[in-house]
């Protein structure tokens, strides 16, 4: 019986410290406080969540007890949450200049300089230009200046294959990466289907979640496809969209719809939710933690990101 | 030095019992003898529009004989062919033809009006063939140039770092890079453009050059002839590297049935046999 209770004691200790070898924060809280202390609150787990209704409606106004959270399918109690409409913006427009956008690229440089003049509030939000073609590039840095950004994608030309996944996963780590408290958006112009990435698409979201990237997409027609709307990359953005939290919407150049979609995307991301909650010990027994959050109300849904890296929290 | 002399020259002799036909073909060997200026010639091909290429029409070509064929027996301006330089590659490959004008290795014997002259002819030929996208006279064509111009665009310093830059572990590219990767693929598009639309240039050195008396031919002593020898050098444009090489002579010496009014020379031999020569290795490629 004593040898039991001791290997169990070990067992979480051994756990505790892992917890603080796989989390930066956590060694920081360590380096302040007593060396016996093990400070769980050093894997807290921060994510958006958006709530929106049968008709695809965003919904705000809902408190902490409206949720449920689940990880890896065992409630954790809420620790943190709020409605913040004014959290900053960090926002990267990731766009597809390949070959097999190239007669509807212009579409796609619509559709960027009304998402920067809708959603951009000067100030506050910042956003960056990233082009991909078979590589990917900054076409403009970080800036609060929509005609800036409108500059730098009136500058794209087609060219070459298609790495969107490399594209997400550079954007993420290179762009989106960082402890402040920026909501990362990456909003992809493309048609989703990858031709030459080194990446794969579970590199790419990993990336992204380890970020706490939302992607979000517009789905431009692939000129290829006889059948606009059955095209081989909606499945590969629905994962992408879905695994981070965002959504994917079909642009077939009709700027009315497309106003449509900004401002449904533009209520969505100021009325979403930040849920708090931190890991059990026992739940380390797996690197990639699947999240659930649940709405108690009858025809809501919650969005959110399909889990996270424990060592990345 | 023609191994069918005596039988021009029978021929010849047969000509003049048959002046009457000569008589009802005068005015067209009148005609062909009084040559338009080359240049007015020249002009007026180049108005001529582009060709639609018909090689399927080559099939059953079989290549012409310079020597014992009914136009030269008849007509005159007989050709031999030389090849010096076994021909590479694929001549069906090239859609564009052009066509350098002559270089005198015989100092002021070969006149210019000469020169266009015999371009001219070789050019109409061509463009009768309707084997060549196009068909072009050009001034001049150093391989040396063109071949230098080739090596740099196959040579791109950025694309060796193409690779490294695009890996996974290398940072997002910047603005720079994306400028950088345009100009790398507008330079290949432009290679791949100009491999695509392969252009054949030949190069025509005059070694000999006679103009002939029709006059002295009339004699019937062996003099008179109407002589031209060239080495022609087969080029490809973009590469400027040498495909072929070969000499044609071409000869008029009165010994045709029509004798000293035959309306071919020298030069129709050596037109005649360099578009036969080009003619049949496409029939055979196309084969």
């Amino acid at each position: 019986m004593f040898i039991g209770a001791a290997a169990i004691l070990a067992t979480q200790l051994v756990v505790a410290q892992a917890i603080q070898q796989s989390s930066p924060r956590a060694q920081n809280t360590n380096a302040q406080g007593d060396d016996d202390t093990i400070t769980i609150d050093a894997a807290l787990v921060n994510t958006h969540v958006s709530v929106r209704d049968g008709r695809g409606h965003s919904v705000s106004g809902l408190n902490k007890d409206d949720f449920t959270v689940l990880d890896e399918g065992n409630e954790q109690p809420i620790i943190h949450f709020s409605q913040e409409s004014n959290q900053p913006l960090r926002m990267a427009i990731v766009v597809d200049r390949s070959r097999s956008v190239e007669k509807v690229l212009a579409l796609a440089q619509i559709a960027a300089r009304k998402f920067f003049s809708s959603v951009l509030r000067p100030g506050t939000d910042r956003a960056c230009v990233v082009a991909f073609d078979s590589g990917a590039y900054l076409a403009q840095d970080f800036t609060d200046d929509a005609s800036v950004l409108a500059t730098a994608l009136s500058r794209l030309t087609a060219a070459g294959g298609t790495s969107m996944f490399d594209a997400i996963y550079k954007t993420s780590r290179d762009k989106l990466s960082g402890s402040d408290q920026a909501r990362r958006v990456i909003l992809l112009v493309t048609d989703g289907d990858d031709t030459t990435s080194r990446a794969s698409i579970e590199q790419a979201m990993q990336m992204a979640l380890k970020n706490n990237v939302t992607v979000y997409a517009l789905r431009l027609p692939d000129e290829n496809s006889l059948n606009v709307r059955d095209l081989r990359g909606k499945p590969v953005l629905d994962r992408l969209t879905e695994t981070t939290g965002g959504r994917q919407f079909y642009f077939d150049g009709d700027t009315s719809r497309l106003a449509e979609f900004f401002n449904s995307l533009q209520t969505e991301i100021r009325s979403q939710y930040s849920i708090g909650y931190r890991f059990q010990s026992g739940s380390l027994a797996r690197r990639f933690h699947r999240i659930t959050i649940k709405v108690k109300a009858p025809n809501l849904k919650a969005f959110t990101r399909s889990g996270y890296y424990a060592g990345s929290e | 030095m023609f191994s069918n002399e005596r039988a021009g020259k029978i021929l010849n002799v047969a000509a003049l019992s048959i002046l009457s036909a000569l008589a009802l073909s005068a005015p067209c060997v009148a005609q062909s003898l009084q040559s338009p200026p080359a240049e007015e010639m020249l002009e007026k091909l180049a108005r001529v529009p582009t060709p639609v290429v018909e090689r399927r029409n080559l099939e059953g070509y079989k290549g012409q004989n310079g020597i014992l064929s009914v136009k030269t027996l008849v007509l005159g301006g007989e050709f031999r062919v030389t090849t010096v330089v076994p021909f590479r590659g694929n001549l069906a490959e090239y859609n564009h033809l052009e066509i350098a004008r002559p270089i005198s290795l015989v100092g002021s014997a070969l006149s210019a009006e000469v020169s266009n002259r015999q371009v001219a002819k070789i050019k109409s030929q061509f463009e009768s063939r309707k084997i060549f996208e196009s068909v072009a006279v050009i001034d001049s064509y150093s391989p040396a140039l063109n071949g230098a111009q080739h090596d740099q665009l196959r040579v791109e310093p950025d694309d060796t770092h193409r690779e490294e830059n695009e890996s996974l572990e290398a940072p997002i590219g910047s603005a720079e890079d994306m400028e950088a990767r345009d100009r790398q693929m507008a330079l290949k598009e432009r290679e791949l453009e100009r491999l695509s639309t392969r252009t054949l240039v030949t190069v025509i050195e005059v070694l000999d050059y006679a103009k002939g008396s029709r006059l002295k031919q009339a004699l019937s002593l062996d003099l008179g002839k109407s002589i031209l020898t060239v080495r022609l050098r087969y080029y490809d444009k973009t590469t400027g590297q040498e495909i072929g090489r070969q000499i044609i002579s071409g000869r008029s010496d009165g010994s045709s049935l029509l004798g000293p009014l035959a309306p071919r020379d020298a030069l129709s031999g050596v037109a005649d046999g360099l578009v036969d020569q080009v003619t049949r290795r496409i029939a055979a490629s196309a084969k």
